[in-house]
């Protein structure tokens, strides 16, 4: 993907355009300290490395400006006849001179443009991914954090389940029970797992267990909590009255997880022996 | 008359005021308030009398205008809740950075597009000459004109800005004009927020498109870089324009945003709870403030 703001690689404002000004001034002043010593050799020499740096440093407007000022300054000051603007005094090797010092800066200018916008995307870049990589790390650790607590959440919910004298139960939608604490197990004297899906139905006595299947699917239609008796078969072989209630759990969008409840030995609870 | 479109969020003990951008309105920073309102927090988005949406003609003030009433309300959370943090969008962010410049007991400020230089690829090269401008006659009639992208990168989203603007003076990012003397005295406030930035002391979250067609990411390293912020935080996002809390990466914006401010939250209460001589200080002078702009 390309960013369009690869542009923007140097420092932003004027400050540029002064410093290379000042660039120029300085280039002049050391070639024409040189003059007497080089004459006509190189008269851009030491303009070409100005606008260079400041191409490097401060990117094409300045850079572009110090090469419109610094060619006429050149021409006119360096290249023989000295102090004059007339082309047709030049000799036509001088004028290629000239002519060779911008296009080939103007052309150097394009080039470190090119690839200080190259550089500077691709550190942007960089820092998009560092960016995403830390954020995918701070959702990891989010997401550890949360195991953490549903966990935790979960063992204290067992503790109290399984400490209560109800029973407590949830049950998925549309199927059988996915938990049931161990007050049932205790109860019935089977182990938990062997009570889980529709395996509870066991341990009802037969004649409760066809009407409480039919009161479930009344309780998933009409969305109500009832109340019903059945009764169970507990580890000493006699069936007990208890009361059982279920209600929906539901998300924060209303929509219904699963099923939970408990079981409570009724009060007009009576043992009725195994027949 | 204006439409007063401040809300207030209520949550718990620690607040968040949010600024929205310049001259526009807190529709631009609802998303971002209703997250960090899920988060917990109570949320409160200003609309600014002179900083936010004034008619043409009407005065819009000085930016020191804009930061009195900024503070004013920070003031008011700060009396009631037991934490404050600033957020702000655009040129709300650079207020926000301003303000954090000042009063040493924010607990974190969130900088989202923070401007500092209307630099991104977008912006008109004549708009540099606008400073200028201001000192010619051209002040009462120039109003720089808002155009394509409106700093969504989301195009549905652009399309019905467009469209609101076409038809009216203002759509959910902002007006479709800036005046002059608007303009003007937001870089009197960048001047400002440009030599004081060291002075921010506060928890330091940046949050800036790399293709931020208004501010170019210089400005939000800047901050970083300047910042006297111990906790500084800097996301940089690659599907959004400037106006990052409605674009295609405004749930990003919004869950770093909440999680910053909570780490900022956490460690203000675990460190907050001794108070040196120069804190109580500040305070009494705050209180003293409070009661003049009472009075």
């Amino acid at each position: 993907m390309r960013i369009k703001n690869a542009k923007r690689w140097a420092p932003p404002g004027s400050i540029g355009y002064f410093v290379a000004l000042g660039a120029i001034l300085f280039a002049f002043i050391i070639r024409y300290v040189l003059h007497d010593a080089l004459g006509p050799l190189l008269p851009f020499a030491t303009f070409a490395i100005a606008v260079l740096l400041i191409e490097f440093r401060y990117g094409m407007g300045p850079a572009l400006m110090a090469l419109a000022l610094s060619t006429p300054i050149g021409f006119y000051f360096f290249v023989p006849p000295y102090l004059t603007f007339d082309v047709t005094a030049a000799d036509l090797a001088d004028i290629l001179v000239e002519l060779g010092y911008s296009v080939t800066m103007g052309l150097t200018i394009f080039l470190i443009e090119l690839l200080q916008r190259s550089r500077y995307e691709a550190r942007l870049h960089a820092e998009v991914s560092r960016t995403r990589y830390e954020v995918l790390l701070r959702s990891e650790s989010e997401r550890q954090s949360a195991v953490t607590l549903a966990r935790q959440s979960r063992e204290h919910f067992k503790m109290f389940a399984n400490n209560v004298g109800e029973v407590i139960y949830m049950k998925r939608l549309g199927g059988g029970f996915e938990y049931v604490s161990d007050t049932f197990a205790k109860l019935t004297g089977k182990p938990v797992e062997s009570l889980l899906g529709g395996n509870w139905l066991t341990v009802m006595h037969p004649e409760d267990a066809a009407s409480i299947e039919e009161q479930i699917v009344q309780i998933t239609e009409s969305l109500q909590p009832t109340l019903s008796e059945f009764r169970l078969r507990t580890e000493t072989g006699v069936y007990v009255l208890f009361e059982g209630k279920m209600s929906a759990m539901e998300d924060e969008r209303g929509l219904i997880l699963r099923w939970t409840g408990g079981l409570l030995e009724s009060a007009n609870s009576e043992v009725v022996p195994d027949d | 008359m204006a439409v007063d479109r401040s809300f207030h969020l209520k949550g718990n003990e620690h607040a968040v005021l949010l600024i929205h951008g310049l001259a526009s309105s807190p529709l631009e920073v609802r998303y971002l308030a209703t997250a960090l309102n899920r988060a917990g927090f109570t949320v409160s988005v200003p609309a600014l009398p002179h900083y936010g949406f004034v008619q043409e003609g009407e005065s819009c003030g000085t930016w020191q205008d804009w930061l009195e009433e900024v503070r004013l309300r920070y003031f008011d959370l700060e009396s009631k809740y037991q934490t404050v943090c600033v957020g702000g969008l655009s040129m709300g962010a650079t207020l926000s950075l301003a303000l954090a410049t000042q009063e040493r007991s924010i607990t974190a400020v969130a900088l989202l597009s923070l401007t500092l230089a209307y630099d991104g690829w977008a912006v008109p090269w004549y708009r540099a000459l606008l400073k200028a401008a201001y000192y010619t006659p051209l002040r009462n009639v120039y109003r720089f004109h808002e155009g394509e992208p409106y700093g969504l990168k989301n195009v549905q989203l652009r399309k019905k800005v467009a469209q609101a603007m076409s038809t009216t003076a203002f759509s959910d990012i902002g007006p479709s004009t800036l005046s002059m003397e608007q303009l003007f005295q937001s870089s009197k406030l960048v001047d400002y927020v440009v030599s004081a930035t060291p002075n921010a002391k506060a928890d330091l979250l940046v949050i800036h498109a790399v293709d931020d067609e208004t501010a170019s990411p210089k400005s939000a390293e800047f901050a970083i870089d300047k910042a006297g912020s111990q906790h500084k935080r800097k996301i940089f996002l690659d599907n959004s324009y400037h106006i990052i809390t409605l674009d295609n990466e405004r749930d990003m914006v919004a869950r770093e945003t909440a999680l910053f401010f909570q780490e900022s939250v956490r460690r203000r209460l675990a460190t907050g709870l001794t108070q040196g001589p120069q804190v109580v200080n500040e305070q009494l002078a705050r209180a003293k403030r409070l009661a003049e702009l009472d009075g």
